[in-house]
């Protein structure tokens, strides 16, 4: 049995009923990784292998001692390098927190390391979470394991192609405005954006605070049930998550897509998608229609305003966000003579990448006086449109399907000098963000060149339990295999 | 040219939650550099922050007591700026949303009653502090963090202030106030309460307001006194001599006794300010509003009022008395005290006020005696004589001793060598006549150096006093008869020699004798003779 294969649903089978062990699990992961990572380069680190044996071993005595052990015990987990991890070091992919070992952890993995799932490293990303394709990380791009020639789509590249080559068997990404779900969609993963409020946001390093959300990735629907489970709630040191007790997902992954009412907003089939894309997306529509959906059109009407809106208010935050960067207190500060602002200027000049440069300077004309209200109010009003248009649209439907993006995965290069392109490439996504309702990505086929298609079903706030139980449908019904790749 | 100074203030303290605003660190002035802090006070990647809601309550509370309105609904906003000591880059305070607007504060000046508005009133975290130490080494400077997160409140005021003398009356009364409400230490040489002011000049009878400065960093009265003059002469004479004033913000140098220019470099031109996305709106109810206000404690003016009333003191008593909060409560505290010595069967135990405002604030309240009402011995006038001795007391020796005795304040001389039960076993050694008044005052002197029980020290320095008729009598013969001149001096008419005589059976005396009942022999003698 090749281990590292397996998705979340077969591992957990495999633990439970004793036909291998989290550590021989664990092990398979970890030769997996050493085999593939030179050509794919998901991780910023990796473990020690002898800390995650033991971590997964101490996960068997934890089952064979307290009998029933929770649902991601055992399992090996990647997290992306956005979110802080005690005495591991995070650098969210920018050469300013190069060596940073927080003193604490994130609230997400403070609940993993309590329920016994195996952490196996750091994965990489866009800077600071802000790109479409992992290429901005300042470590270098982690690429799609389908093609290598390909990038694996961004922020959270290295979280979706971690799980896509079976590196992890599942992964913890973030989502300002499709970061998770368009890297599982060009990956050919499931890769969820929960509610805002649905999962602490604690020591998840922050990009655009009313927008970011972690969220995870998996082979199968019922393994980002499972890992969305774990990490949700409410906390007590984020005031942002709501008071909300988390419902049971897993029960609702077996109840069908009978007598659901499926939206499809015209606004996201129109000019430049890809025609692969919305033919498969349309034909996934059909099988839910086969499966008792029932199918109707919805209006977004703001949908077109989505991306500019995103990019003001996104860079805006992370203008201010960003700011605590400054070489004073930890990472990276650059040599320099001078005062204190000639230390700022070279600090922040070195240490931060081109492309977040680019937002700091966007987000803080955005704010700044004279033009606070032209940009920043502005695009708060629209924010606040494009909330009602979903709040009318969950008047009509439980869920509204789309593609999760306008074309498949892209070349390594091919957006990079481009970011007006690039920005495109979250066209569909980045309306959930400003609406605050969750949203998900699974595969629903493959294009003529043997790339995953992602299929986008967003539902309104805290019904994730129905998009759980509409994907799990599909993913059912369609019974797509898993895709390994081999290198 | 006459000109009219117009002044207002921005007026940061410092607030007494046990906590930092928005993290679980202890808010405490000092300690080592860099040991108050957390990793969310330190501003690292990916914390938030969680509002100290009783930060927010004592801010309602200040807002109650200078009758400004307080928002139903408030939100904090992002003042963003670099600095060393501002870890995340960005200041979390109030703008748009702010606790409360509105409010007043009523100044008696001189039998006058000056009104100064109140603009705005918010809540918001402190910045750490900026050490540009010689320990640092050359041109090097440190940073401490302990500060950060402090919570603060911000009283703005309108420029309703037209003199030195106003202002330093408006800085006063609002020192009084929060320190009243047991909200703020007001300790200002820990840099509790600190002082920005915006100041303009218009010539004497003008409505338009001039071009204003601004003058940050005064953490004294002194300082804003000196800072105000400066500014208002250096104004008029740049105006005075056909200039202009330029609209600038000025640093307060406190050993140089003068304002400087800030370098453009170290203002931020734009705070960007924009709502906080880590915190949620708060929504200020009702039933909130009436608890704190059911919990509000006796503000000065009331105090003062009350200790007229109550204690049948003077005006200018009562002033001196709830000037401070500490005295007050001493004062209070010696009155039950001397009532519990001269009533010992009277159950004060339970009905009393504590010296130190309370450590909960927001407490219940504690229950208090009133005065007027207890079962008190002797004639009509003992009640009186007992709570105006004890001001005298309060007033008098007690307040020159710790003058004298620079550096010492109240509070610790309460708490060590002179609680209130103590004073009150001097005073009552004066009440019932043990002593005398010098020998009281030599007591009080020596029971503030000694440990030893108020009567032992009586008679270990010999002070009881001398009333005894037939031994002040022989005293009196003895002197009378040593100084013959004098007495046919007094018989022809020189009566001021009788204080002389007085002095003389003092001296005679150790100074024990008990002056009413000398006095009364040495006239009756006088005559005899």
């Amino acid at each position: 049995m090749r281990l590292h294969e397996l998705t979340y649903t077969e591992v957990r089978k495999g633990l439970s009923a004793r036909e291998f062990s989290a550590r021989e699990l664990a092990a398979a992961v970890l030769d997996r990784i050493e085999s593939v990572e030179p050509s794919v380069r998901a991780y910023l680190r990796v473990r020690g292998r002898d800390e995650v044996l033991a971590d997964a071993a101490s996960a068997d005595r934890a089952r064979d001692t307290g009998g029933a052990a929770g649902p991601l015990a055992g399992v090996p987990v990647a997290i992306k390098d956005n979110i802080v991890t005690r005495g591991l070091v995070t650098t969210a992919g920018s050469r300013i927190l190069e060596g940073f070992v927080p003193p604490y952890d994130a609230t997400a993995v403070e609940r993993l390391r309590g329920a016994h799932a195996v952490i196996v490293g750091k994965t990489n990303l866009d800077e600071f979470a802000m790109g479409s394709s992992s290429e901005n990380s300042a470590f270098g791009p982690t690429r799609n394991p389908h093609d290598l020639s390909r990038v694996p789509g961004g922020s959270s590249g290295g979280s979706a192609a971690a799980v896509a080559a079976g590196e992890a068997v599942l992964s913890l990404g973030s989502d300002t405005g499709g970061s998770v779900r368009q890297p599982a969609g060009f990956c050919g993963v499931v890769g969820v954006k929960p509610t805002y409020g649905r999962v602490s946001r604690y020591g998840l390093i922050a990009f655009a605070s009313s927008l970011d959300q972690i969220g995870p990735i998996a082979a199968d629907v019922e393994g980002a049930a499972a890992l969305l489970s774990a990490v949700a709630g409410p906390d007590p040191r984020d005031s942002t998550t709501a008071a909300l007790a988390v419902p049971d997902f897993a029960s609702a992954l077996d109840e069908g897509a009978r007598g659901v009412t499926i939206g499809l907003p015209a606004e996201c089939f129109g000019a430049g998608l890809d025609a692969e894309v919305g033919e498969a997306v349309l034909s996934a529509v059909d099988l839910l229609k086969r499966e008792g959906a029932l199918v109707r059109s919805v209006s977004l009407p703001h949908t077109g305003h989505g991306i500019a809106t995103y990019y003001l208010v996104a860079d805006a935050e992370a203008s201010s966000n960003l700011a605590r960067y400054d070489g004073m207190k930890y990472g990276r500060r650059a040599p320099v003579e001078g005062d204190l602002v000639d230390s700022y200027s070279a600090t922040r000049s070195g240490g931060f990448g081109s492309e977040v440069r680019r937002r700091i300077m966007l987000g803080t004309f955005a704010l700044s006086a004279g033009y606070r209200d032209e940009y920043y109010v502005r695009a708060q009003r629209v924010r606040t449109l494009i909330a009602r248009d979903y709040a009318r649209a969950f008047g009509e439907v439980d869920a509204i399907v789309t593609p999760t993006s306008p074309t498949t995965a892209f070349r390594l290069g091919e957006r990079i000098d481009d970011p007006l392109a690039m920005y495109l490439s979250d066209v569909y996504t980045t309306q959930a963000n400003l609406a605050g309702v969750a949203a998900m990505s699974l595969p629903c086929g493959l294009s003529a060149q043997g790339l995953p298609i992602g299929l986008q079903i967003t539902v309104d706030a805290f019904r994730e339990r129905d998009m759980f139980r509409i994907a799990r449908a599909f993913e059912r019904a369609v019974g797509l295999p898993r895709l390994i790749p081999e290198f | 040219m006459e000109f009219e100074p117009v002044i207002g203030f921005e007026v940061h303290a410092q607030l007494t939650t046990r906590s930092k605003i928005f993290c679980s660190s202890a808010n405490e002035p000092g300690g080592p550099p860099n040991t108050r802090v957390c990793p969310v006070c330190l501003g690292m990647p990916g914390v938030l922050p969680v509002l100290n809601e009783r930060a927010v309550d004592l801010g309602i509370l200040v807002a109650l007591a200078l009758d400004a309105d307080v928002a139903g609904r408030m939100g904090f906003a992002r003042k963003n700026y670099f600095y060393p000591d501002l870890p995340k880059g960005y200041q979390i305070t109030q703008f748009a949303e702010p606790l409360a607007t509105g409010g007043h504060v009523d100044l008696e000046i001189d039998g006058a009653t000056t009104r100064v508005g109140i603009r705005q009133i918010h809540i918001e975290e402190d910045a750490g502090k900026t050490i540009h130490a010689a320990t640092a080494g050359e041109g090097a400077s440190l940073v401490d963090m302990n500060r950060c997160g402090v919570p603060l409140v911000e009283i703005v005021t309108r420029p309703d202030v037209r003199s030195i003398d106003t202002a330093d009356a408006l800085l006063t009364k609002l020192r009084r106030i929060l320190v009243f409400l047991g909200v703020a230490t007001g300790r200002m040489h820990e840099g509790s309460l600190r002082f920005d002011t915006n100041v303009s000049l218009r010539p004497a009878g003008e409505e338009a307001l001039g071009t204003a400065t601004e003058i940050k960093n005064m953490n004294s009265f002194r300082a804003v006194r000196r800072a105000l003059a400066f500014e208002i002469e250096r104004q008029a004479r740049v105006l005075a001599s056909g200039g202009e004033v330029v609209h600038e913000t000025l640093l307060w140098d406190e050993d140089g006794d003068r304002a400087i220019p800030m370098r453009s470099k170290e203002i931020a031109s734009d705070y960007r300010y924009f709502p906080e996305p880590d915190l949620v709106d708060v929504v200020i109810d009702r039933e909130r509003l009436e608890r704190l206000r059911g919990a509000m404690p006796e503000l000065p003016d009331a105090m003062r009022d009350r200790f007229v009333d109550e204690y049948g003191l003077a005006r200018c008593d009562a002033d001196v008395l709830t000037a401070e909060l500490d005295t007050a409560l001493y004062y209070e505290a010696t009155v039950r005290e001397l009532v519990r010595l001269l009533r010992p069967e009277l159950d004060l135990a339970s009905a009393g006020r504590v010296l130190a405002p309370s450590a909960d604030v927001l407490g219940p309240p504690s229950a208090r005696v009133d005065f007027r009402l207890l079962p008190l011995p002797g004639e009509a006038g003992a009640r009186g004589e007992i709570s105006k001795t004890a001001a005298n007391w309060v007033v008098g020796k007690l307040a020159a001793w710790l003058n004298a005795a620079d550096g010492i304040a109240l509070r610790d001389l309460a708490g060590a060598a002179m609680p209130p039960s103590r004073l009150a076993r001097v005073i009552l050694s004066r009440l019932d006549g043990t002593l005398n008044e010098p020998a009281a005052k030599r007591l009080f002197e020596a029971a503030v150096e000694s440990e030893d029980a108020i009567d032992a020290l009586i008679e270990r320095l010999d002070l009881a006093q001398v009333s005894d008729e037939g031994t002040l009598g022989e005293v009196v013969g003895a002197v009378l008869e040593e100084h013959p001149g004098e007495v046919a001096r007094y018989r022809s008419g020189e009566g001021k020699l009788l204080g002389h005589f007085m002095g003389l059976v003092m001296k005679a005396t150790n100074g024990k004798a008990d002056p009413e009942v000398a006095r009364a022999i040495l006239e009756a003698s006088l005559e005899d003779r």
